[in-house]
């Protein structure tokens, strides 16, 4: 790996990575960013606002008639 | 003209006390309230999964991942799939992946067709990537033969980790990657996938199954991922650490159905977490016919109720478990993990009360009814709408489906129930208030009060009708107007009949035709 742990919990660059380990790095933080991006897309505030706004639509229909 | 209406003054002013003038009878009323509105648990149960799936981003593990790619071991359970291994292997080698990591061992479980000479051509092809391993006397199931692979494996010290998958099914080039940098964190023990169904160009059957698994695979397992207790490793994706495995007793439980449930909770009581890695894709041929389907649904129920029984101590308890194990015995799980199981009582409990309340006071029966649809309609659209944004390439594909899963008879009471004051009229005979003035009204109410478990006996007539002569091309009408989701119900219901029968564990085998094009 190019970064290992350091003890403060932190990470430190390694001087030794062979350019495998940097090449299957930079393909690891690539599909991590990636994939990071797929979960916060998720458009799920807007549905469950969209859920509330149909209850009290559906709500309102029901009672008033 | 004769009123047909009966129990009841209609809707506004009328009250139990009123009619029946008892406590008892209020008491009464509001208990077959009460089960009448279970029958909304289902879709709740559904929203508060969706719910959960919102905060995958926050509780998802990618924080303690690390670039690590450990010795994998592919282990392929094979009994007479020469028409499919071929291109699975093929696939396998050309995962992204280091190729002096990654070895397969297909378990010829005593094939009778040119399984062997498939699997020893790509042997030939892939010098010492590949591996056949035969036993001679087959046909003891799934487990076993993962077992005589297992075994093998463990006894020498090249494989880190294993990745049990089955011979149909297709990794997506990237997916083995994303599934082992979770395993760089000594607390998870197992990882699988989500699993999309992958027939081109399939039918109207695969395509429900194609929409089942998104909520199924991508929602609901996203959502065992936030509450840190996996029901099911995929059993067409497993990956274990080689500890684990050690950890579980180095085999597989031959005692039950569902051998890939067991494992998981096996995992889980071990001290390893197990979990899904939803942006690791795996495509997997389904059944394409509703008998089809139920056979390997059968398999699939029976497993679970003998898993619910089996561990019968856990659930509801979470103070007895310590560990990644606890989340097992929690409410959230186990209300999940029960709202499938129960899901036939709880239909015939609720279209019972209702028909009670009916003869009981017709008005508060409409009432009731409505509510039911109305919040029933809003868990749906929620749902519905979710899943088909979590994986739009399969919905674009499936989107018909999504809507139909119910049933268009359901779909119609929804829609009809959210939108009552356009369709008024539409109920023969039936005023505002639920109230009818012909016998052919009364019929049509009660017949709508109880479609949730008429759907379920559709659903057994769709296989039976299946069988006829012309069955395959009659029955698709009748899965859309009942529900793939009515097929599933009416499995759950076989597969305690076949339990309480204590019939015999029959492994079969669901048939495969090489259709997963990815």
């Amino acid at each position: 790996m190019t970064y290992r742990p350091d003890p403060t919990g932190g990470q430190r660059y390694d001087p030794d990575a062979t350019p495998e380990e940097i090449y299957r790095e930079g393909v690891f933080r690539e599909d991590l960013a990636r994939d990071r991006g797929v979960e916060a897309a998720l458009p799920w505030k807007e549905l469950f606002v969209l859920a509330l706004v149909g209850l009290l639509a559906v709500t309102r229909l029901f009672w008033i008639s | 003209m004769a009123d047909w209406s009966v129990g009841g003054s209609g809707y506004a002013g009328s009250s139990v006390v009123g009619t029946a003038g008892s406590v008892a009878a209020t008491v009464g009323e509001s208990i077959l309230i009460a089960f009448v509105l279970l029958g909304t648990v289902p879709l709740l149960s559904m929203t508060y999964q969706f719910l959960l799936v919102g905060l995958h981003p926050w509780r998802d593990h990618y924080n303690r991942c690390e670039p690590f790619q450990p010795r994998v071991a592919v282990l392929v359970p094979a009994w007479n799939e020469a028409a499919v291994i071929g291109h699975t292997i093929d696939r396998l080698m050309g995962l992204h992946y280091p190729p002096d990591a990654l070895r397969v061992y297909v378990i010829d479980d005593a094939s009778t067709d040119g399984t062997p000479e498939a699997v020893l051509a790509k042997a030939d092809k892939y010098p010492g990537r590949v591996f056949h391993l035969r036993r001679e006397h087959g046909g003891e199931g799934k487990a076993h033969t993962l077992n005589h692979g297992l075994r093998t494996l463990l006894s020498d010290s090249w494989m880190q980790a294993m990745l049990i998958t089955d011979a149909d099914v297709v990794y997506a080039a990237d997916s083995l990657r994303r599934m082992t940098r979770h395993l760089a964190d000594p607390k998870v023990g197992a990882v699988t996938a989500y699993i999309t169904e992958g027939s081109r160009p399939g039918n109207y059957m695969t395509r429900f199954v194609g929409y089942e698994y998104i909520t199924a695979q991508a929602g609901a397992r996203r959502a065992q991922n936030v509450l840190g207790a996996l029901a099911c490793l995929a059993g067409g994706a497993q990956l274990h650490s080689r500890a684990n495995l050690e950890a579980i007793g180095g085999r597989i439980d031959t005692t039950s159905l569902a051998e890939d449930t067991f494992t998981t909770i096996n995992t889980q009581l071990a001290g390893r977490r197990a979990l899904i890695e939803p942006n690791a894709i795996v495509y997997a041929e389904e059944p394409d016919s509703v008998n089809g389907l139920w056979k390997q649904r059968l398999r699939w129920g029976r497993g679970n109720v003998q898993v619910t029984s089996r561990y019968r101590w856990m659930w509801f308890r979470r103070g007895r478990l310590t560990g990644p194990a606890r989340h097992l015995g929690g409410i959230g799980f186990g209300c999940i993990w029960f709202t499938t199981m129960l899901l036939p009582v709880v239909l015939v409990l609720s279209s019972s009360a209702l028909v009670a309340l009916y003869f009981t006071d017709t008005g508060m029966a409409w009432r009731i009814f409505q509510s039911l649809w109305i919040i029933n309609a809003l868990g749906f659209f929620f749902t519905t709408t979710f899943a088909l944004l979590i994986d739009p390439s399969t919905a674009r594909r499936v989107w018909r489906e999504a809507f139909l899963f119910p049933g268009a008879m359901s779909l119609a009471l929804i829609v009809y129930s959210a939108f009552r004051p356009v369709f008024e009229g539409i109920v023969p005979g039936a005023d505002s208030h639920g109230t009818t003035k012909s016998l052919v009204g009364t019929i049509a109410l009660l017949f709508i009060y109880v479609w949730p478990v008429a759907a379920l006996i559709g659903a057994w007539g769709a296989k039976r009708l299946e069988e006829t002569k012309f069955g395959r091309l009659l029955v698709i009408p009748l899965v859309y107007l009942v529900g793939f989701g009515s097929i599933l119900c009416a499995v759950t219901v076989h597969s305690y009949i076949r339990e309480w029968q204590g019939a015999e564990m029959v492994w079969d085998k669901t048939e495969k035709k090489g259709t997963v094009a990815a």
